[in-house]
């Protein structure tokens, strides 16, 4: 509210101008503006020169602009009266209005025009923004420039302002005009990604500079394959998904920390998901080989944007077989030691899997263990399972082996 | 005379060195000295402006009377807070100790009496846990004061003397500005009693003995004093009334309309020990072992209404061990109070006895009648027990602090308090979390505000009254509604301006996490820092409510006043008196001293028995507590034992539960279970534990062990297996199977973006300059609806990432109906990824959560349940709404590597294996399933928290069983009222991402014929809890 109230009294003087002037004498003043001013450059000095007045004392000088509105004293220096206005008044553009007032009438009111003060260096705002955008000729950032006189009053309309913007080397000038306090211009982005400076001068001034990030389009369709150890499932090797260079329809790389969603079938109908982020433009991803055999189809995305083809890839059986041997009273079971494809003991953590049933197939118990130098143990203590005849299922790398057992 | 005042001196000296010293270590970490240091700091600032912003978004000091919080604020003036604070507890012990002999005196009119109360009351253990456990300071100035005016009335009514009036009425007006409740139930407890008791004194004045006194001379004598008595009763009542005006006209219209916050005092102490303990052993302490005495004197007929009162308040005091207090108090009152006073009261009313009890037994009859009947010995004996144990008490309670802490660890605020003036940080609220009631000390300290506070009686937002909760900085004590109410905050932040969180306990870290909270920085101290982005700050005006202008001044001026006239008539004029006069007469009731001559044999009998039944008590106690430690006596006390162990991260004593024949040693051990990491084994509390034995065998068992566990994204119950064996009469488990896989790599490299954001390149103490403002990132919603699904309403849907940069995603959901009202907004809680990559999307569901337990009368669910969800009850049937999403760069939480290694169907659902291909170990894994129908439009979103985290290139198994969708209703289903910071999605959509592909969601579903649905995607979230 504060910042209108100078405004409001401005529109209430307005109106009330043209009603005062000419100022209503009463026949026994005679007032007179001896030095009249039209229009001055914000920040000259200003007095206003008087003759005719009578009495210094009840006399006073109102002023009012949009810096504020407030009574001034009158000085007399040998025939005239004079009136020096504050500074802040001054240096504020636009209409100054004074009335001499006496009694709480009106004797003389008029207005002197303050103009901004273009003959200085001026001072010029800017703003840029937004901050990044889109290579492509479709996204733009905007600079908004406001060219002020050292009292920041924004210059008059039609001030030319040269915005500058710099892109890989190459510099653009354009000439703009100040219209409703500003200049402006859309620096529509380029078909390569990169840093844009712009920064503009007006008359002797020139701004600071500020930048936009021109980032990359969306990707465009790429390749993916992939790289291993070996080819068979040991479940403990690691498979690194890998794309080519991720480019944009403008041929930039994508920007990085792009989300590539590598998303896999396979043979049975299950489904696994690793997600990279591009670096440069590659984005990789892994995980662990299956330890089982298995072949798996697999398509990247960046999703909305760009597919990559299909690959396949196949993994070998590695652990072809494993041995089961059991206990004299048969309530021990050591599964291995398991071997894998060159027939070395298999590395820590293989699953083993073992299902107990009864006689008619009913199941009891199921135990899972992991293997530890390729071999695993299983016990089957008296408490649990009394003597007599039992199904055993153990499961491991893919493979089944069934035993029928009578634990003694 | 000389010798009594000995006595009176040298309690006041010890008092002085033992309590006044022991204060500085004790008092800050009591329950209540803090928050009197913050009300105190508030009139050190504005004495006259009850307002005060800093805690519940603004609550008015003139909801506590204000003396003592006054007194401190003036003296901090010469020294500071807490110089204030020390200085006023002093004032206490000394107003205390005499206020203690001054009552004795009356009492007993016997000045070596008195002189031995007074010692007494210095290691009574009441005083001592008052002082120095609870630091209950204006309730202890209040009933000091107030038994200073017990004399004053005494001779008021008994001489009629109006020195005496003013004297009395000078100090009732203290005790009111200082404490309110004290004066009111000081009236019906002590000042009733003491009235009977000076009509029973007038009352025998007119016959020779007390034997002789008969209701008729009673009544007689009740008459003639009647008008003193009622002309004392008008000026307290109406000193009550208007020394606290604004108190009571804040009561009125502010009434106490919230939820009872359940306090120990109120536990049946014989089940919950803990309140058993603290409140009623540890206040009778010794006074336990003489209460015969106690009785006996207290039911002789001078007494007599003495008696009534102190036995009324024992059984009060007891709170919910009998039915009796709750039918004496009534529901709302035995609800409201803390029945811990009672105890209070009534075991300082019993200090005089107890100091004539001393009195008689260290020079008096007593001591002559056990030594010439047990002999010289035996009273010794007994002495050095009654004195030993005293002592005992006093260290046992003086040390509780240091056993059990009842608070953290002292915490540094200062780095807190250089964080939230630095950089305009107190433009928004904070939060502290796990601070105890050092949060008052906080607050005091600095200008910023923030939702919670520390002084329940004064809370507004209904998010907090409507919970049993006193502070939402330790919701974790208070189960369901202290989560509950946390959530509501963490998720709409907004709501409160609230930015910051100090988080001085990790337990909440998932929490915050979990609803778009992320790690800002660890500030020297410890304390973790928590930001959310996106939320606006407080505004320059906020409301306040006002009170008459004349109410203030009442506030600022009549207290201190109080005190002033007080002193004035109290000392100032006994000064003058004892100067003019050096002769003084004896006081009128102390020509009433009985001769202690004839100790009654039987009462020695009786209070022997006591005394054995009291010890047998406390063995039988002991021997229990020793039993239920007997770990290994059976199999599921080991079971139970061990589990104890694991939920106090005590690893060397579950250690030693386990079978010494598995050959599994410590150091073995303990690198198992420290790799552990995840929800259950870092952020959980286990709540009740199950045990039930299968084929128990001689000895060998299998147990099943069910167990539910407080975490605080919500109640996870886990079923365990054990098998146990018996080796030497000796339980033990056996070890757990050991997974024995082992990564591929012993070193590899991982790459990876990271991203860093200045905040301001440019210092300045103004607004961030304009080009230091990154722009917001650009989301676009993909779909967005509105569900009905088992009553509840949702929105569902997808939005990604389209911009280049990581974003920090909020949505928010408002729902109308159809002419437009807005019927209830909510944010994205669990259901979504906060963290964004470029390109990378997030499902998101929104719950339409109300105010649980809005209405007082719902009934409480009496377990705890943190994932409780309390469906908003709309009066009207949504039929659209709008989602405003908004991005901000994000540069942490963006670990994204956590891979499905498997997903396959099982009969239910699926067997799904993670793999975690970076290097970070992922504490808690979320998975966000999004179900889809037919056409792949999105349904449904649901989420499940593994319980295990996944270790660095290492494998973690879950299962996940779809739900049925059977029900489900879309009821709205557009994308015209979305909008991304601020902008329609329509036009993201056709300006960043005009070529969609959509086919590509559609390839990365997987098919499963549910019921109501027919595709579903699995995506991750992961919870870091230690970042490398």
């Amino acid at each position: 509210m504060r910042r209108f109230f100078p405004l409001c009294i401005l529109l209430v003087f307005t109106a009330c101008d043209k009603a005062v002037q000419p100022a209503e004498g009463d026949g026994t003043w005679d007032i007179a503006w001896v030095n009249p001013i039209d229009s001055v450059r914000a920040g000259t000095p200003i007095s206003l020169k008087f003759t005719g007045i009578r009495s210094d004392t009840a006399t006073s000088i109102y002023i009012s602009n949009a810096f504020g509105t407030t009574v001034l004293p009158l000085k007399k220096e040998e025939n005239t009266w004079v009136c020096a206005i504050p500074k802040h008044f001054v240096r504020k553009a636009g209409p100054l209005y004074w009335k001499v007032l006496y009694d709480e009438k009106v004797k003389l009111a008029n207005r002197i025009a303050v103009v901004p003060d273009a003959g200085s260096i001026p001072h010029v705002e800017t703003y840029f923004g937004p901050r990044s955008i889109t290579v492509g000729a479709r996204d733009y950032s905007m600079l908004v420039t406001i060219p002020t006189d050292p009292f920041d009053n924004t210059l008059l309309a039609g001030t030319p302002v040269t915005i500058k913007s710099e892109f890989q080397n190459t510099v653009e000038l354009t000439q703009e005009r100040t219209a409703d306090f500003i200049a402006w211009k859309n620096i529509v982005s380029k078909k390569t990604a990169g840093r844009m400076l712009v920064s503009a001068s007006c008359l002797e001034t020139d701004t600071k500079e500020l930048t936009t990030i021109l980032f990359p389009a969306n990707a465009e369709a790429f390749e993916i394959a992939y790289s291993r150890n070996h080819r068979y499932a040991d479940g403990n090797q690691i498979i690194t998904f890998q794309t080519n260079l991720l480019k944009d329809a403008y041929g930039n790389l994508v920007g990085d920390g792009t989300l590539v969603t590598f998303f896999i079938k396979d043979a049975q109908g299950g489904y696994l998901k690793t997600t990279g982020m591009t670096i440069d433009g590659v984005a990789k991803a892994s995980l662990l080989h299956p330890a089982e055999a298995a072949q798996w189809q697999v398509t990247a995305y960046v999703t909305g944007a760009a597919k990559s083809n299909t690959i396949s890839v196949v993994f070998e059986q590695a652990i072809s077989d494993f041995e089961v041997s059991f206990s004299e009273d048969q309530r021990s079971v050591t599964i291995g030691p398991l071997k894998s494809f060159m027939d070395q003991i298999v590395p820590d953590g293989i699953d083993v899997v073992l299902r107990v049933y009864d006689i008619e197939g009913k199941p009891l118990s199921t135990k899972k263990e992991t293997t530890k130098k390729g071999r695993c143990l299983f016990k089957l203590p008296r408490e649990y399972f009394e003597n007599g005849t039992y199904q055993l299922e153990i499961a491991a790398a893919g493979m089944l082996k069934k035993y029928k057992t009578e634990l003694r | 005379m000389k010798k009594t005042n000995t006595l009176l001196i040298i309690a006041l000296i010890i008092a002085i060195a033992f309590h006044g010293s022991a204060i500085f270590f004790t008092l800050e970490s009591t329950y209540d000295a803090l928050i009197h240091l913050f009300f105190a700091d508030h009139y050190a600032n504005s004495w006259f402006e009850p307002w005060d912003y800093r805690w519940y978004t603004g609550f008015t000091v003139q909801s506590y009377p204000p003396l003592v919080h006054q007194s401190i604020a003036l003296l901090s003036y010469v020294g500071g807070l807490k110089f204030g604070m020390f200085s006023v507890a002093l004032v206490a012990i000394v107003l205390f100790i005499t206020g203690v002999y001054r009552f004795a005196s009356l009492l007993t009119g016997n000045r070596r009496v008195a002189g031995y109360a007074a010692l007494l009351a210095v290691f009574s253990s009441t005083f001592i846990e008052t002082l120095h456990i609870f630091g209950q300071l204006p309730s202890l100035v209040g009933l000091s004061v107030l038994l200073h005016s017990l004399p004053e009335i005494y001779l008021w009514i008994k001489t009629g003397k109006y020195r005496y009036l003013a004297s009395c009425l000078s100090l009732i007006a203290v005790t009111v500005t200082s404490h309110h409740v004290t004066p009111i139930f000081g009236m019906v407890f002590f000042i009733f009693p003491l009235i009977g008791m000076v009509v029973m004194d007038a009352a025998k004045e007119q016959v020779a003995t007390l034997r002789q006194v008969t209701f008729p001379i009673f009544y007689k004598a009740f008459k003639q004093l009647f008008w003193r008595i009622v002309g004392f009763g008008m000026a307290s009542l109406f000193l009550i009334i208007t020394c606290i005006l604004p108190y009571w006209y804040n009561s009125k219209k502010n009434p106490i309309t919230q939820v009872p916050i359940p306090h120990g005092s109120r536990d049946n102490f014989l089940e919950v020990t803990s309140s058993g303990l603290v409140f009623f052993v540890i206040p009778w302490g010794i006074l336990l072992f003489i209460l015969p005495y106690i009785f006996y004197r207290f039911y002789s007929k001078r007494y007599l209404f003495f008696g009534l009162s102190f036995s009324m308040l024992t059984i009060l005091g007891t709170g919910g061990t009998t039915p009796i207090p709750l039918k004496m108090l009534g529901e709302t009152a035995f609800n409201i109070l803390t029945l811990d006073r009672f105890t209070l009261w009534a075991t300082i009313m019993a200090l005089p006895l107890f100091g004539e009890f001393a009195f008689r037994m260290v020079e008096g009859d007593l001591k002559s009648k056990l030594q010439e009947r047990f002999g010289g010995v035996y009273h010794r004996v007994l002495g050095g027990f009654l004195a030993g144990g005293m002592l005992l008490m006093v260290i046992f309670t003086m040390t509780l602090g240091y056993f059990r802490p009842s608070q953290p660890a002292k915490i540094n605020m200062l780095p807190i308090v250089n964080f939230l003036n630095q950089d305009s940080h107190d433009s928004w609220r904070y939060l502290p979390l796990g601070f105890g009631d050092q949060m008052a000390w906080l607050s005091a300290q600095t200008n910023a505000m923030t939702v919670d506070g520390n002084y329940h009686s004064a809370r507004r937002l209904p998010e907090l009254t409507t919970r049993a909760i006193e502070r939402i900085e330790n919701s974790k004590f208070r189960g369901i509604e202290g989560i509950g109410s946390l959530q509501q905050f963490l998720t709409v932040p907004e709501k409160y301006h609230l930015k910051y969180i100090f988080s001085n306990d990790k337990f909440y870290d998932p929490i915050l996490y979990f609803c778009g909270w992320q790690r800002l920085q660890q500030l020297e101290n410890g304390i973790m820092v928590w930001e959310k982005l996106n939320i606006p700050p407080i505004p320059a005006i906020i409301p306040k409510e006002d009170v008459p202008v004349f109410l203030k001044i009442i506030w600022g001026t009549i207290p201190i006043l109080t005190v002033l006239i007080a002193f004035l008539i109290n000392v100032q004029l006994s000064w003058v008196r004892i100067l003019k006069s050096r002769e003084k007469p004896l006081l009128n009731y102390m020509k009433l001293a009985v001769s202690y001559k004839q100790f009654s044999g039987r009462l020695i009998l009786v209070s022997h028995i006591w005394a054995l039944v009291v010890l047998l008590c406390v063995g039988i106690g002991i021997y229990q507590f020793y039993l239920k430690n007997v770990a290994q006596r059976s199999a599921s006390n080991v079971v139970n034992a061990y589990y104890d162990a694991l939920d106090f991260k005590e690893f060397e004593r579950a250690h030693s539960y386990l079978d010494p024949n598995a050959e599994v040693d410590l150091a073995q051990y303990m690198l198992e279970v420290s790799v552990t990491d995840g929800i259950l084994s870092s952020y959980a509390k286990l709540d009740s534990i199950g045990v039930e034995l299968i084929d128990v065998k001689d000895t060998r068992a299998k147990a099943k062990v069910y167990t539910q566990w407080i975490t605080p994204l919500e109640k996870v119950k886990k079923d365990f297996f054990h098998e146990l064996v018996q080796r030497s009469g000796k339980w033990y488990l056996l070890p757990d199977i050991v997974d024995n896989d082992v990564p591929p790599d012993q070193l590899f490299v991982a790459n990876g973006t990271t991203f860093y954001n200045h905040g301001r390149r440019q210092l300045t103490t103004q607004q961030t300059h304009h080009e230091d403002v990154l722009k917001q990132p650009v989301l676009e919603i993909l779909a967005a609806k509105l569900v009905r699904f088992k009553g509840q309403y949702s929105i569902i849907g997808e939005l990604q990432n389209v911009d280049d940069v990581p974003a920090d995603v909020v949505v928010k959901a408002t729902l109308y109906n159809d002419v437009d009202k807005n019927l209830a907004r909510h944010s994205a809680k669990y259901h979504i990824k906060h963290k964004l990559m470029p390109k990378e999307i997030t499902p998101f569901k929104i719950n339409f959560e109300g105010i649980a337990w809005a209405s007082t009368k719902d009934t409480l669910p009496p377990t705890f349940d943190p994932d409780a969800f309390t469906p908003i009850s709309l009066s009207e049937q949504p039929t659209k709404f709008d989602l405003q999403s908004a991005g901000n760069v994000a540069n942490t939480d963006l670990y994204k590597k956590v891979s499905f290694q498997s997903i396959k169907r099982t009969q239910k659902g699926f067997d799904g294996v993670l793999y975690n291909s970076g290097v970070q170990e992922v504490t808690i894994p979320q998975l966000l399933v999004s179900y889809y129908d037919e056409n792949h439009e999105i349904l449904w979103v649901d989420h499940q928290f593994l319980r295990a985290g996944v270790r660095v290139q290492r494998k973690q198994v879950f299962e996940y069983d779809p739900i049925s969708l059977e029900g489900l209703e879309v009821i709205h289903s557009s994308l015209d009222l979305c909008y991304v910071n601020g902008l329609p999605n329509v036009a993201i959509s056709e300006k960043v991402f005009p070529e969609r592909d959509r086919t590509h969601q559609k390839d990365q579903t997987q098919e499963f014929r549910g019921t109501g649905f027919s595709y579903l995607k699995f995506d991750m979230n992961n919870y870091i809890g230690n970042p490398k």
